[in-house]
């Protein structure tokens, strides 16, 4: 069995439980009223590293790994994460669905909203440009500088900000 | 393949003279090293190398063309204050010449966007650039991660529509890493494996037309920017390391197809852990022959086919060496292996 690590990690594979792609298939049509099946394929799976979870495609040509007893970890196209109870689009699918729909249930970002974002704060009103409908309370962030996706985030009414849910600098943070 | 870590130690140990020790005591180096490079060198050149090794080499980042066109991503990085300046053999990626305080090179906004990666050296480029040469389908890169040539020969193998890079590594911490860089760059076109890549001859089925093997190595040619290798590895230390570099290449060549391509790789400047490596596989496993690289991307270095007692098959010449202080870069070595057909 491969190699002791430097610090234990937590590593988990499998294919992903039916109730959380169920999650993810719904905030999808919720979000998005598009049909989740067009961007969701029928064999995925989920990959954890430590509390961070990935959901994402299965490639037929790791089968037969998986049967000759390969450890295979990560594969194919990244569609979800799931973090902290919540399951979330990846930010590559609902490029796609931006692509094929128009944006929608976003905010589009000043650039020193998006900087603090990257960086795992949260977004202050005064950094919204606009506001893409319909409202959710969850929002794809968009960067104003290039119109890239770079996270999510969902409003609170309470602390009257855009609460992180996850940015792109999280796989830095997390996965070094 | 059985080896023998006493006959790798017999065969390799060397014993300093004064010269030798006497340079190693003024640079901080082990004396056999130093030793080797006067044997190799001569010593007015291997002054040349060590005060080469006291110098930095620039960083290089690799546009993600998937994402971004270079040219916009130099002008944003420009605008950060980044100072770039263009490889001429490796499209789309740069040598960064000035560093602005911050950001970071790896916290800068596009960086966390995925469109590029940092490269430690422009060396690590030039083994993806040769065995993907004019090729389309599947590659394994058998110890791959951070992640640097496995994401690369994605991004070229996706740009041609065809092939998944395989990338295996025994180190789960490491592989961590790979996986943050898949998703940031946002690529779908690599299988990421956990396994001792000298493992994967018996459980893999199928074979492949390419293979990368980065060997883990002594690390010799990245001096500059790990000075801590200078007296890291005893000889005995490199014995070991030479036996694993044996057993990986020789378990890898056969998990090649007829007529396949392996790129044998150190960032290294040992003989012992490239020449001496070939060598010894090549010798004793038929249908495998060494090729001359298909690209010339610069003026490189040839393998050495004689070094101290040791005298290697003619072949290993078709190596290639990159010195630092000849190509200004990581010490660093290719050899590639082709599979005969039968």
């Amino acid at each position: 069995m491969p190699s002791e690590e430097k610090k234990r990690i937590k590593l988990r594979s499998r294919r992903t439980p039916l109730r959380l792609l169920e999650k993810l298939k719904t905030i999808i049509k919720e979000l998005y009223s598009v049909n989740p099946e067009d961007y969701i394929p029928q064999s995925t799976r989920l990959t954890c590293i430590d509390e961070f979870c990935v959901i994402h495609s299965e490639m037929p040509s790791t089968q037969e790994l998986r049967i000759s007893g390969l450890r295979v970890i990560f594969e194919g196209t990244w569609l979800g994460v799931y973090t902290r109870g919540l399951v979330l689009p990846s930010t590559l699918i609902t490029r796609r669905i931006f692509r094929d729909q128009g944006v929608q249930a976003a905010i589009l970002v000043a650039e020193q909203g998006v900087k603090a974002f990257l960086y795992g704060n949260d977004i202050l009103p005064e950094s919204v440009i606009k506001i893409y409908p319909p409202s959710k309370g969850i929002y794809a962030v968009i960067d104003s500088i290039d119109n890239e996706i770079v996270g999510f985030t969902k409003w609170s009414s309470e602390k009257k900000v855009y609460v992180n849910l996850y940015d792109l600098g999280i796989f830095l943070r997390l996965l070094g | 393949m059985r080896v023998e870590l006493y006959e790798i130690y017999r065969d390799i140990y060397i014993k300093p003279t004064r010269e030798a020790y006497e340079l190693a005591l003024e640079y901080g180096y082990l004396p056999y090293m130093i030793q080797r490079y006067i044997d190799i060198l001569g010593y007015k050149e291997t002054l040349e190398l060590v005060r080469a090794f006291e110098k930095s080499v620039k960083p290089v980042i690799r546009t993600n063309t998937l994402l971004v066109t270079s040219l916009e991503l130099k002008n944003r990085l420009q605008q950060l204050g980044f100072k770039l300046e263009e490889i001429p053999w490796a499209h789309g990626s740069f040598w960064v010449v000035e560093k602005p305080k911050s950001p970071t090179l790896g916290a800068t906004h596009e960086y966390l966007k995925g469109y590029y990666y940092v490269h430690r050296d422009a060396s690590s480029l030039i083994p993806v650039l040769l065995l993907l040469h004019e090729y389309s389908g599947d590659i394994l890169d058998a110890c791959a991660a951070p992640g640097g040539k496995a994401t690369y020969a994605a991004q070229i193998l996706k740009q041609r529509s065809s092939g998944v890079v395989y990338a295996n590594d025994l180190v789960l911490y490491r592989l961590r890493a790979l996986i943050g860089h898949i998703m940031r760059m946002k690529l779908d076109n690599i299988v990421v494996v956990w396994s001792d890549a000298r493992a994967l001859t018996s459980r893999l089925k199928r074979r492949f037309s390419r293979i990368l093997l980065d060997a883990p190595c002594s690390g010799e040619g990245r001096i500059s920017i790990d000075p801590g290798r200078k007296h890291r590895t005893s000889i005995l230390d490199l014995a070991v390391l030479v036996k694993r570099e044996i057993e990986l290449l020789s378990s890898l060549l056969d998990l090649l197809e007829p007529g396949g391509l392996l790129a044998y790789v150190t960032c290294s400047i040992a003989p012992e852990e490239n020449e001496y490596v070939v060598n010894y596989v090549i010798r004793a496993k038929r249908y495998f022959e060494l090729v001359e690289p298909p690209l010339k991307l610069l003026d490189y270095s040839k393998g050495i086919v004689e070094f101290r007692s040791l005298k290697f098959s003619g072949e290993v010449e078709k190596c290639i060496r990159l010195w630092p202080h000849i190509h200004g870069l990581f010490g660093y070595t290719i050899c590639l292996v082709r599979r005969r057909r039968e």
